[in-house]
Order: structure tokens, then sequence, then C-alpha cells
């Protein structure tokens, strides 16, 4: 979005009063006000729809992962090529595989076009020497599990160190799913409740799956430092 | 008090050209305006906690701890969820959420606040058809408790903005369900409520309406400003990890007896390195100093030890107080300072941790933004 200075401008708070409130009473409402709030609108709209959705400290130290083989694979997984059952062990035991499902969110809009968001998966990963690493991040439809339909981004790695990934969806409207509710307002402990508040959001869930072809407790990958973010739509 | 429906849509951009010296005042631009800082300061809510792999007790529950605390009074309702993606019939699990706040003051599962779903008479039992999953089929990837927590009702009681939402988490023996992520996020506002500390009326800048200053309470110019100071101060989360329960005898629980400033168990890079977590930073001032958050740690000390964590942004690091507590506490906030600007908006944080003897015990922590 354009008419903005990129920040927002510090000014005494409204309220305040005096020579330096811009719009205390009596004072003259100033072309320059009218600037400065509408850089500052203009700014947040581009800002505050973007927001860090997930972290999570993945699989490193005892929790590093040997998920097993799985047969044919060895570049980039499709969802439907993760074993996402069972669930990461969390009791410590490596389980041989790593699956996570990174929450259900609330997605809004960008205000520039009105166009949605895109994720972006960020996190840290190295393979065991003479093997491949491979993970891809889902994101489906409303609350569900993943299925080779659910849009995709995936990528693998023979590197013994650790390596920056960066993974990107972009959503559209069939990206979300429309959730609404009533909901209560206030808990009464006589009389009527007040009238409930109705809410409406569009909602996706987000999943990491990986792989390893070691298939041994041996031989193990790690995957780090997993957060996944809204950026500016591209 | 009155109220207006608030458009979901997003904001439209308001023009330069629209507020030049010479041009006439148009309700239409305060119109939009008003409507953009509402959505702003109250539609887009991005305080937010989750907990991942939490599993069940058969003996005692397991308590997993979270933080949170509430962006505004113009954000009503907090969405809670538990979900999980595995059962077999007859499984059971119970959940008991208890909310706290920095001074004491508790609501527990008892009150009509807490949802039913999180209360611990309360249980969740997997339906009798379920017979388990086979191979990589997430037939049971189910909601098994959903409800909303109303924040006026709870912060009548838990005066302290901190709060911390503790979960305890227990099953029958033989169940084979655990919970895969439990979440917590603000929920939008779909009205505009004038009795809110932010929220601007579109009746009082419709054409024929007198254009007044008001004040930062009443429709008007100063309210339309307290509104934008709304949109500018709801606070992100940025980093946010329960990494187990409050168990010194869990596994993945991170902890270091390190003298020294070293990365804790679990989330040791190796080589010293601690591990790292890369965000987009909301750009607020621009400055070279950075932008404010605020961090805190769940943690315990053993061993008499004094304990310090240490948490390093791309702008400086930042020690919190001397952690003593030889029972599961938060601690204090330390006020940090994180890039602004930077390449992406993307800033890279971690952690390390030291203890004067025994162990220092990290159950999760929070970055969250903080600016004023």
């Amino acid at each position: 979005m354009t008419d903005t200075l990129g920040r927002c401008i510090a000014l005494v708070a409204p309220g305040t009063g005096g020579g330096s409130d811009l719009t205390t009473d009596l004072r003259a409402l100033a072309s320059a006000t009218g600037h400065l709030m509408v850089s500052d609108t203009n700014h947040l709209a581009n800002e505050n729809p973007l927001r860090t959705l997930f972290t999570h400290r993945g699989a490193i130290g005892t929790k590093s992962l040997y998920a097993p083989t799985l047969t044919g694979v060895t570049t980039t997984p499709s969802p439907e090529d993760i074993a996402w059952l069972p669930a990461i062990d969390p009791t410590g035991a490596r389980t041989g595989y790593f699956n996570l499902r990174m929450g259900s969110h609330a997605i809004h809009r960008a205000s520039t076009g009105r166009r949605w968001p895109s994720l972006r998966c960020k996190l840290r990963m190295k393979a065991p020497s003479g093997y491949t690493v491979g993970v891809v991040f889902c994101a489906v439809r409303g609350i569900g599990a993943p299925t080779n339909a659910s849009p995709s981004a995936g990528t693998f790695t023979t590197a013994t160190t650790f390596q920056d990934v960066t993974l990107s969806l972009d959503l559209d409207d069939e990206s979300t799913l429309v959730r609404t509710a009533d909901i209560a307002s206030g808990y009464a402990s006589s009389g009527a409740l007040a009238a409930p508040e109705p809410s409406s959001i569009n909602v996706l869930t987000l999943w990491l799956g990986a792989y390893c072809t070691s298939g041994s407790a041996a031989n193990v990958a790690s995957i780090g430092g997993i957060t996944v973010y809204l950026v500016e739509p591209t | 008090m009155s109220t207006e429906p608030q458009s979901p849509f997003p904001t439209l951009g308001v023009s330069y050209a629209e507020v030049e010296t010479s041009q006439t005042i148009r309700a239409a631009t305060l119109a939009r305006m008003a409507q953009a800082c509402n959505v702003l300061a109250s539609g887009r809510p991005a305080r937010r906690a989750h907990i991942s792999d939490a599993y069940p007790n058969t003996t005692t529950a397991r308590t997993y701890v979270v933080s949170y605390t509430r962006t505004s009074d113009a954000i009503a309702f907090l969405y809670v969820a538990a979900r999980i993606r595995y059962g077999y019939r007859g499984d059971q699990l119970t959940i008991d959420l208890t909310i706290k706040d920095a001074t004491g003051n508790t609501v527990s599962s008892s009150s009509t606040a807490i949802p039913a779903g999180f209360k611990v008479g309360n249980p969740w039992t997997a339906p009798p058809t379920w017979s388990g999953a086979v191979g990589n089929v997430l037939e049971y990837a189910s909601t098994i408790a959903e409800g909303y927590l109303d924040l006026d009702a709870l912060a009548g009681t838990l005066s302290d903005p901190s709060w911390s939402l503790e979960f305890a988490i227990a099953a029958p023996t033989g169940t084979t369900s655990t919970i895969d992520v439990i979440e917590v996020f603000e929920m939008p506002r779909a009205i505009v409520d004038s009795a809110d500390t932010y929220g601007m009326l579109s009746g009082a800048v419709m054409p024929g309406r007198p254009l007044t200053s008001g004040s930062t309470s009443e429709d008007g110019i100063a309210r339309l400003r307290q509104t934008l100071t709304g949109a500018r101060l709801a606070q992100r989360t940025y980093v946010q990890e329960c990494f187990g329960p409050d168990d010194t005898t869990a596994a993945l629980v991170p902890r270091t007896t390190s003298a020294t400033y070293a990365p804790l168990s679990e989330l040791d890079e190796g080589g010293g390195v601690a591990l790292s977590w890369v965000f987009r930073v909301r750009t607020i001032t621009g400055s070279t100093g950075g932008e404010t958050a605020r961090a805190r740690f769940r943690y315990l000390v053993s061993g008499g030890g004094t304990a310090y964590i240490r948490t390093t942004t791309g702008i400086s690091t930042y020690d919190t107080a001397a952690l003593t507590s030889a029972t599961w506490a938060w601690s204090d906030w330390v006020a940090v300072q994180l890039k602004a600007n930077a390449s992406g908006h993307l800033e890279t944080v971690r952690f390390k941790g030291k203890t004067s003897a025994g162990t220092l015990y990290v159950s999760g922590w929070i970055l969250e933004e903080n600016v004023s």
C-alpha cells in the first residue's frame, strides 16, 4: 500500500491535551495531522494481517529423527509419502517418525489488493552421512489431515551440516474454510446471558512431515528451529 | 455503550491526496479511516499459544503451561481447542484448565468461564467405532475439546495482565491417544464497542455530522486517533513454545548444569550453537535500536542454584534477572530489542542458560512484541 512512511510516527498520545496534542479540543485540524494519520493507517494495514503462526524446536538432540525409509522416495516428498502415524513420541524415544500438526489458524486477507498473504516455513535440517532427509510443508483447508490434494512445498538434502530451509506456499480463495460461530458473551451467574457475538474466520491447518532414508537410530537426521509466519502476498 | 457490526473485510487504503491542504474533509475519508483503524485494532489479533505432543500420565496428570497476555480490552474472546490424530475406541482423556495471573489470582476449571471440554470432570471418550488407525491414514485427526474464553469475565478475577494457562492432562491406563496440539488464539472482533478502549463508531463521521475533536472515549478525531493507537498496540506473539510438562523427569524438558552460558539439552545444534528461530518482525519505529519486545521463561532450578537465561537477538543479548525458584515458575519479563527493517523483516533469536549449582530446567518460553 502506498502513501505511507513505512513506520509509525511517534506522537503525543491522543487525549494528552496541551500544545503537542494534534487533536485536542479547539485546535485547528491541520493537513499535516491528516497525513500522519493516513501514513500510520496505511502502514499498519500492511503489517497487521501478518504474524507468526507457529514455532517448534523440531527434532534435534535425543529427539533427532530416523524416519523410516519410504520406498521410492529419495527426493522431495509429497504429503502422502509421509508416515503421519504414529506421532512424534513425546517421551523422547525415537519413534522413527517426524510429523507435526502445526495448528489451525485464522487467516486474514492482506490489505494490499485484498489478496491472501503467503506462508513461509523456516527450519534447519541436516542428514546423516550417506543418507537423505526430506520435508514437506502442507496447508489443509479448514481443520483436517494432509493429502496429496493439499497445497504443499518440500525439499530434501544430503548435507551433513545444518542447512537453512525456506518453504513457501501462496494462498488463494480455496486455501481456507470459513468457520462461523455465535460466541456467548458474558457468564452472568444469574439473569439472561448477553446476546452472542457472531464470528466468522477463514481457517487452515498446517502440517510438516519428514523422512530419512537411513531407517536406523544409528544414523539420525535433525530438523530444528521450525517457524511458520505470514508475509506479504507475492 | 453502543455497538455496531464491524466489517470483516480488509482495510482500504487512504490517500495522502484526500488530506492535503485546501482539500475538503469528507465523511467518506474519515469513515474509511475509522473502518480501517477498527479492523486493525481488533480484527487482526496476533497473540496466540500452542502445546504440541502433550501426553497424559496414567497416575498423575501432567501439566503443560503457556503464557498469554491479552492484546487489549477490544479483544473479547480467546479460542481454545485440543486435537488428536490417533485413538482407539474407549480411550479417555481429561484436560483440566486452570488460569492464573502473575499475582496468584486463579480461575479453576470449575468456573463457568472455562469451556466444558477443559474441566476435569468431563473426560473425552473415543467413539466405539474407532479401531485405531492404519498406515498413513489420519482417520481420527479430530477436535476433542473446543471453546471460547470470555476475556472480560476472566479479567474480573485475573487482575494482572500476565496470565498462565495451565493444562493438566490425564488418562486412564490403556489409553493410547495423545494430544496432538492444544491451541489458543485471540478471536477477531465482529463488532465495534464504544465502551472498549479502542473502536470508532462509523455513525460519528457520517455526512451531516459535525466534525469534533471529541476525546479518547468519545467519538471524534481524538477517538479515531485512539483507535489508531490500538492498531499500533495490536501486539504479536513472535515465538512461543511449551517444550514439555512441568516435570523435571520428563525427558524432553530442556536443561543445563553449565556454570557458563550454554545451549540447553534438546535445543543444541552442537558445537556450542543454540537452536534458533527465524520470524518476521513488525516494523513500528524502524529504529536502528530495534523494535521492542519481551520474553519470559517457565523454569525451575534444582540444587539451590542461581540461574540466568540469555536471549540473543540481532541487536544484542538480554539476560533474565536471577532465577532461583525451586518450583516451576515464570521468570520476570526481560525486555529485548529485535532488528527492525532487516532484509525481509526477519530476525533470528536463540537462548542459552547457566546455573551456579544444580540444574536449570526450562519447560517453555514466549517472546512477544511489546511496543508502546
